[in-house]
């Protein structure tokens, strides 16, 4: 009895062992942070190991992303108070970082008003051609 | 008793030059042992190109042990059609060997059925006999059977046994280490001590206690790899004659010493010494002694047919197959001599998905409290029944078989998996510490480790009965029951802390009782189709991290205690071969105390008493109070010593018993103590007595606080805080855990 190709956690040392080259060139701080990262991409070996990806490394960035997920729902249930609806908050959040954009573009718009049709003329203008300095 | 009708057991079944095979029975009616031959002939089968098997006919036309040659049309288990063969008759089964080995050598194109199969094999295919069985039988004035009738069956659950004279030899001392000076000889009917005194007069009174008591089956310790040679040679030395065998024609016949790998592990198996007549079971050389002693043996004897001898020294992948190897000759399938199959072709992107095992999650860390531990009954074998996974048969679609009659392997399955759940069902109606109860569970563990290596067997490439995509679908089934019983009990409202190939570990609020687990379980039957059953409902169980990282997890790594107070522990110091026995008991002792907790409110006075034990134990350590054999760490070498470029402790230990002329083998235990400044081992098996002083007390220190830190951790203890404590004292333990925070599985 044996296997022919690498167990699930083999292939996970495999993928930590080409990260080397990339952690050591890392600041200390975030080969630290990377450390961390690669500990939450070990919790869902099994799940990896189910899903039979050709790229396994996939499924460790998925693992990573759920469990960092997970952390930033728990700290959002920490912060919002407790009977508030995190998805009503995040809406109004939205709707007013919407409102206010759209109340200093309004602004800008009325202390400048520039001609209609130069702003027709730019906007027709490939954006390729639009020097530097001229930039919105 | 000659010229009549006997009735009687099975005891001892091996071949006979002159005769065919030579029988030992246990007497029914009166107790004595009698002898019997019988004529067997024996037919084996050639297939392959034409030419070939007409070059063989003409060859073995003149063959005086051959007698008969017929061309015939049978069933090769991987071939969709029936082959063309030539069947051989031989006249008794040593000369079958004889002239197989010949033709194997002149007739290399061949292909080769039935050549190899063991005489007791054939004889339960032929005559339904196996060892133990009961049988009514007709000789002639020679004793020579003429007729046999087996008048029960090795699936008995309460078959009737006969009353089996066991008599027992040990040294009184380990014969490695120590000088052995007495032997210890016993009986139901006598204990005597027998001193190894220099005029040989021990070796009257055994061979008076062999002669009168008869015994037929002899227990022994070291008996392969000192006390028989040992006696043989003193035998030899004193000229005085010892009845080992009951057959008295017959020499002591000798296995030769085998190192194998298996399962990840080298393993050594000394030389074997068999009797005729009467059967030598040598403790140290039984695998599975220690998990199911002679009731265990016999049971697996007698379910395999392996010669009990036999059954009791190797392992159960040997007895699947002999298993197997008799359904199939009942079943008038050929029997490959070696098998030819090669693995199927396969794409890259087909190997990832199927070269998978079974699913081992990783736990969710810490302590928790009131947890369900289910698992599948045997779920390999019962994986391999529903599905019909056999190498001769279509795979199938996950759980679903892809024909109804069933194929070799779960043919062979399906007898012992009934008969073990009937005999777990039978242990219940006894109390646990019922004598019965305690064979019933042997011979249960017998039929487990043979349902545990079938699904091995599917996947090892030489195994006759082996498919590795057979193995993979079984994998594939097993991953795909464990989901559904995950779906299963999330649908339930339960927590999966843990899944384990075929175990899972529920948790919910308010499920606290066995009852409380019956519906999820109910419904993960529905689901799958399998039986589970309840391991039982854990007080509390600390899932633990990787000692290297304690962020990671570690899937096999846990303790807890069930309400029944029973203590389960995996992947502790406690449980490896090579922790010295007092650190294991010290760390079993704290586990025991942390279990006398029932409560929450009790865990702070039991966390006291379990440190209390751990410093009794450190300071009995610093005083020179344990006693040294305690200490001794069973290490193992793997390999050959001169292929080692760094060595490990027991290598060195290994080193120092080859300087002492001692042959150390790959797979070989070598067991020794650390000692301080060079050599820093000391080989247990060297002559003399080590020096109580000498011993590395810091060493030992090291390994308790580490059994002690695995034990303590769920309980807010760092082991590196109990290590420095431990090893400089003076640290103050952090004791003021938050003890319900933990309970609660935060």
């Amino acid at each position: 009895m044996g296997r022919t190709i690498a167990s699930i956690t083999q292939t996970w040392q495999q993928e930590e062992a080409a990260l080397k080259r990339f952690q050591r060139a890392l600041r200390k701080e975030d080969q630290l942070l990377l450390d961390e990262l690669l500990v939450l991409s070990r919790l869902h070996l099994a799940e990896a190991s189910y899903a039979s990806n050709l790229y396994p490394l996939d499924m460790y960035l998925i693992a990573i992303l759920l469990e960092v997920y997970k952390q930033l729902k728990s700290l959002q249930k920490e912060i919002i108070p407790e009977g508030a609806d995190p998805s009503v908050k995040l809406d109004s959040g939205k709707e007013a970082r919407f409102l206010t954009l759209l109340n200093e573009t309004l602004a800008v718009l009325t202390s400048e008003t520039p001609p209609a049709a130069e702003l027709t003329e730019e906007a027709a203008e490939p954006r390729a051609y639009t020097a530097f300095e001229e930039a919105p | 008793m000659s010229g009549q009708t006997f009735r009687g057991w099975l005891l001892d079944l091996y071949l006979n030059q002159q005769e065919g095979l030579t029988l030992w029975f246990i007497s029914e009616t009166d107790d004595c042992r009698q002898c019997f031959t019988q004529a067997f002939p024996v037919a084996f089968y050639a297939a392959g190109p034409r030419v070939e098997l007409r070059r063989l006919w003409h060859r073995l036309r003149k063959e005086s042990c051959v007698s008969a040659l017929e061309r015939q049309y049978k069933q090769d288990v991987f071939a969709a059609e029936p082959v063309e063969v030539l069947r051989v008759d031989v006249d008794t089964p040593a000369r079958q060997v004889a002239l197989f080995r010949q033709l194997e050598e002149e007739f290399q194109e061949l292909t080769w059925y039935d050549a190899d199969v063991t005489i007791s094999t054939r004889y339960i295919s032929r005559y339904g006999a196996f060892p133990l069985a009961l049988c009514e039988l007709s000789a002639d004035a020679q004793n020579r059977i003429q007729s046999i009738q087996v008048l029960n069956s090795r699936w008995d659950l309460m078959p009737a046994l006969p009353p089996l004279r066991v008599m027992e030899l040990t040294p009184d001392a380990d014969p490695a280490h120590g000088t052995v000076r007495a032997l210890s000889l016993r009986s139901d009917r006598f204990c005597q001590t027998l001193p190894l005194s220099p005029d040989g007069a021990f070796l009257s009174v055994l061979n008076a206690a062999l002669l009168d008591y008869d015994p037929d089956i002899l227990v022994t310790d070291w008996g392969d790899s000192w006390l028989l040679p040992f006696l043989l040679k003193q035998m030899e030395e004193k000229k005085i004659p010892l009845a080992l065998n009951r057959d008295a024609s017959r020499p002591v016949r000798w296995q030769k010493e085998i190192t194998y790998f298996s399962y990840g592990h080298i393993i050594y198996r000394p030389e074997e010494a068999h009797l005729f007549g009467r059967c030598h079971i040598d403790r140290k050389s039984a695998m599975m002694w220690s998990d199911y002693s002679l009731a265990g043996t016999l049971e697996m004897a007698r379910v395999t047919t392996l010669p009990i001898e036999k059954a009791a020294r190797v392992s159960p992948g040997q007895g699947i197959s002999a298993m197997q190897v008799i359904t199939a000759l009942e079943k008038d399938i050929l029997v490959p001599y070696q098998k030819r199959q090669v693995e199927e072709f396969k794409s890259g992107m087909q190997l990832i998905q199927s070269d998978r095992g079974g699913m081992i999650y990783q736990p969710k860390l810490g302590l928790h409290s009131d947890v369900g531990e289910v698992d599948f009954v045997s779920m390999y074998p019962a994986v391999i029944i529903r599905g019909n996974i056999s190498p001769e048969v279509p795979l199938p679609d996950v759980l679903t078989p892809a024909t109804e009659e069933l194929g070799v392997v779960p043919l062979t399955l399906k007898s012992i998996y009934e008969k073990r759940v009937a005999l777990k069902t039978k242990t219940r109606s006894y109390p646990p510490d019922h004598p019965m109860a305690k064979t019933l569970k042997a011979r249960s563990s017998a039929l487990k480790w043979l349902l545990v290596v079938c699904f091995g067997f599917l996947g090892y490439k030489n195994a006759r009965y082996g498919r590795i995509e057979a193995h993979e679908a079984v994998t594939k089934g097993g991953r795909e029951v464990l989901l559904r019983a995950k779906e299963v009990a999330e649908e339930e409202g339960f927590e999966v802390l843990q899944m384990y190939v075929d175990a899972l570990w529920l948790k919910k609020k308010g499920c606290s009782k066995p009852e409380h687990f019956e519906e999820v379980m109910r419904k993960i039957v529905d689901r799958t189709g399998l039986a589970i059953a309840l391991d039982g409902v854990l007080r509390w169980v600390a899932f633990l991290p990787s000692k290297t990282d304690a962020r990671v997890p570690i899937a096999n790594r846990y303790f807890g205690i069930f309400q029944s107070g029973e203590i389960k522990v995996r992947g502790l110091e406690a449980r490896r071969r090579d922790t010295p026995r007092w650190i294991g008991q010290v760390q079993m002792d704290m586990i025991t105390c942390l279990g006398q907790a029932k409560t929450r409110a009790d865990l702070p006075d039991a966390l006291r008493s379990a440190l209390r034990v751990y410093q009794d134990g450190l300071e009995a350590l610093k005083a020179g109070r344990v006693p040294l054999d305690l200490l001794v760490v069973n290490g193992k070498v793997s390999y050959a010593l001169d292929a080692y470029k760094s060595t490990t402790a027991s290598v060195r230990a290994a080193r120092q018993l080859e300087s002492a002329g001692m042959q150390i083998r790959p797979g070989q235990r070598v067991r020794f103590l650390f000692m301080q400044g060079e050599p820093d081992v000391r080989a247990w098996e060297l002559t003399g007595k080590p020096d109580p002083q000498s011993v590395n007390v810091h060493k030992y220190m090291e390994l308790l606080a580490k059994a002690g830190g695995s034990v303590l951790l769920p309980f807010g203890i760092d082991p590196d805080v109990l290590m420095e404590w431990t090893l400089k004292g003076g640290v103050q333990l952090p004791l003021a855990v938050q003890i319900d925070e933990l309970l609660t599985g935060r």
